[in-house]
Order: structure tokens, then C-alpha cells, then sequence
């Protein structure tokens, strides 16, 4: 099972702390899953858009032109989603194993 | 070269800062500087590009497991850039009120110079690579803090001067 963890402003326009889910097929990479979970929760979808570059989801292409847009936004570290797994800060491209802990969240703010 | 003594720990309760600086003092044996850093909740909170406002309340979420994962990675990355003694980081969680203490940072060493700038550096990483966030009750009301353009130039700061 993919254990999927949501924390802070995620965790509350999901309305979830989190969810088991086992990993489907054709989710090999971290992409994969954000790809899924938009598909599935139109909460999750809603945190990508309306943000401009996000506003077009549809299809595959779309949506990796979409993630290349949100990754040339975290360089420059402003308001984007960040991903861990394995309590690790990883890139979309990461290669999921089926047991991993995944973690989406804002931008930390500690001190 | 000795292993520095390092601690991570991360409550809701307060704490003294006269204990922890004893504690260091005692864990770094030979010691010729200890730096101590206490941050701080501030009523007036003054964000980069919107108006000033007055906290009532600061609410601190974190991710246990990778907190102190990522913490501990911190200290030893500092551990590895200069000759540190002991190292002690402690974060609050949970409710705060404005003029109560959030963060503790506590490095010892032989020399000024490196503790000091051990101190500064793991300050700089802990605002923003270390899974805090901070939810803000003020006159504007409620809602989540957004990471400082000023906290990530720190950061850049750190990575030309490792260049």
C-alpha cells in the first residue's frame, strides 16, 4: 500500500489527513501519482489550477507541461506543492515502490 | 576528529534556556564558545508585500518522523562544515502565543567563529527545509504563512559560499 500523507494547507483543502491506496498499474513515478489522484479527487485537481499555467489539466501532455511549469515555479520558491517520499523531498520523477510513504505539502515555514 | 553530541527535539511545552545552555556546556567538554539562538513569536507580523499585521495566536503543524529526520540532517551537515563540539535543536509544536519562545538552537565549539556561523546556518536551513508550518490567527484573520523570499535568498547565500 502507498501510504499518502496530507499536511497543512493540503491537508485542509483535501479535507484528509491522508489515504492508503494500493498502486495502480500505470503509476510508476511520482508524476504518475499526482496524475492519478487528480484523476480520482477533484479536490487535489483544484490545487493545481488557478494558478495560470495549471488551468489546462487535460490529457497527459497537458498535465506533464503543467508539472514542468510547477517545478520551474518551486526553483523559484514561491507558493508551489512539495512532495516527499519516505519523509525525503524528492523530484516528480522519483520511481515509486509499493509501499512508500508519500507526502504532499505547501512550503515549510519553520523557525 | 571527536563526534560532536548532537540532540533534536521538537514539543509543545516550553523551555529554559538557562538548562539547555548548561546541558551543552556539560555535553561539549573541552569548550571555548557556546552560541545560543531563541526565536521568538512576535506580535507584529510584517510580511514582504502585504500590510502588517497584530497575531493572537500561532498555531505550529509539523510532520513527525521526517521532522526530526530532516533536523538531525541539518545538525550533521553543519557537523561536517565545521569543528562543533555539541549541537542542540529544539522546536515547539502546537499552540503559541505572541513573546512565547518557538526555536532553540544551541552549538558549542572550541572557537567563536564556528559556532557562530554553525548556528547561523542551521537557522537558515531549519526555516524552510524542515516540514514546519505555521498557521497565523491576526486582525486579518486566519490563515497559512508563506515562506520568505528573504529565507530562501539565506539559503542561496549558504549555497554560493559552498561553491
Amino acid at each position: 500500500m502507498l501510504k499518502i500523507r496530507y499536511f497543512a494547507s493540503v491537508r485542509e483543502a483535501l479535507k484528509s489527513e491522508g489515504e492508503d491506496i494500493f498502486r495502480p498499474d500505470d503509476v510508476h513515478t511520482l508524476a504518475d501519482l499526482v496524475r492519478h489522484l487528480r484523476g480520482i479527487r477533484p479536490e487535489f485537481d483544484a490545487l493545481f489550477q488557478g494558478r495560470g499555467e495549471f488551468e489546462h489539466s487535460a490529457g497527459k501532455a497537458g498535465f506533464l507541461s503543467s508539472l514542468s511549469a510547477l517545478f520551474q515555479r518551486r526553483k523559484q520558491g514561491s507558493k508551489q506543492l512539495k512532495f516527499a517520499v519516505n519523509q525525503t523531498v524528492v523530484g516528480e520523477d522519483y520511481q515509486l515502490g509499493d509501499d512508500d510513504e508519500v507526502a504532499f505539502f505547501p512550503p515549510m515555514t519553520g523557525g | 576528529m571527536t563526534q560532536a553530541q548532537t540532540q533534536v527535539q521538537i514539543q509543545e511545552k516550553d523551555f529554559e534556556l538557562g538548562q539547555e545552555y548548561q546541558a551543552l556546556r556539560e555535553a561539549a567538554g573541552d569548550v571555548g564558545a557556546i552560541v545560543t539562538f531563541s526565536g521568538l513569536v512576535r506580535e507584529l507580523y510584517a510580511p514582504e508585500s502585504a500590510e502588517s499585521e497584530t497575531v493572537a495566536e500561532l498555531f505550529l503543524e509539523h510532520y513527525p518522523g521526517m521532522t526530526e529526520k530532516r533536523l538531525q540532517g541539518i545538525v550533521d551537515e553543519a557537523c561536517q562544515q565545521w569543528p562543533l563540539l555539541a549541537v542542540k535543536v529544539l522546536h515547539r509544536v502546537g499552540r503559541l502565543l505572541p513573546g512565547e519562545q518557538i526555536v532553540f538552537v544551541g552549538v558549542a565549539s572550541a572557537h567563536r567563529r564556528a559556532a557562530l556561523d554553525a548556528a547561523r546556518y542551521i537557522m537558515d536551513y531549519l526555516k524552510s527545509h524542515a516540514p514546519f508550518w505555521k498557521k497565523q490567527l491576526s486582525n486579518q484573520g486566519l490563515r497559512w504563512i508563506e515562506s520568505r523570499q528573504s529565507d530562501h535568498a539565506a539559503l542561496a547565500a549558504w549555497e554560493k559560499s559552498a561553491n
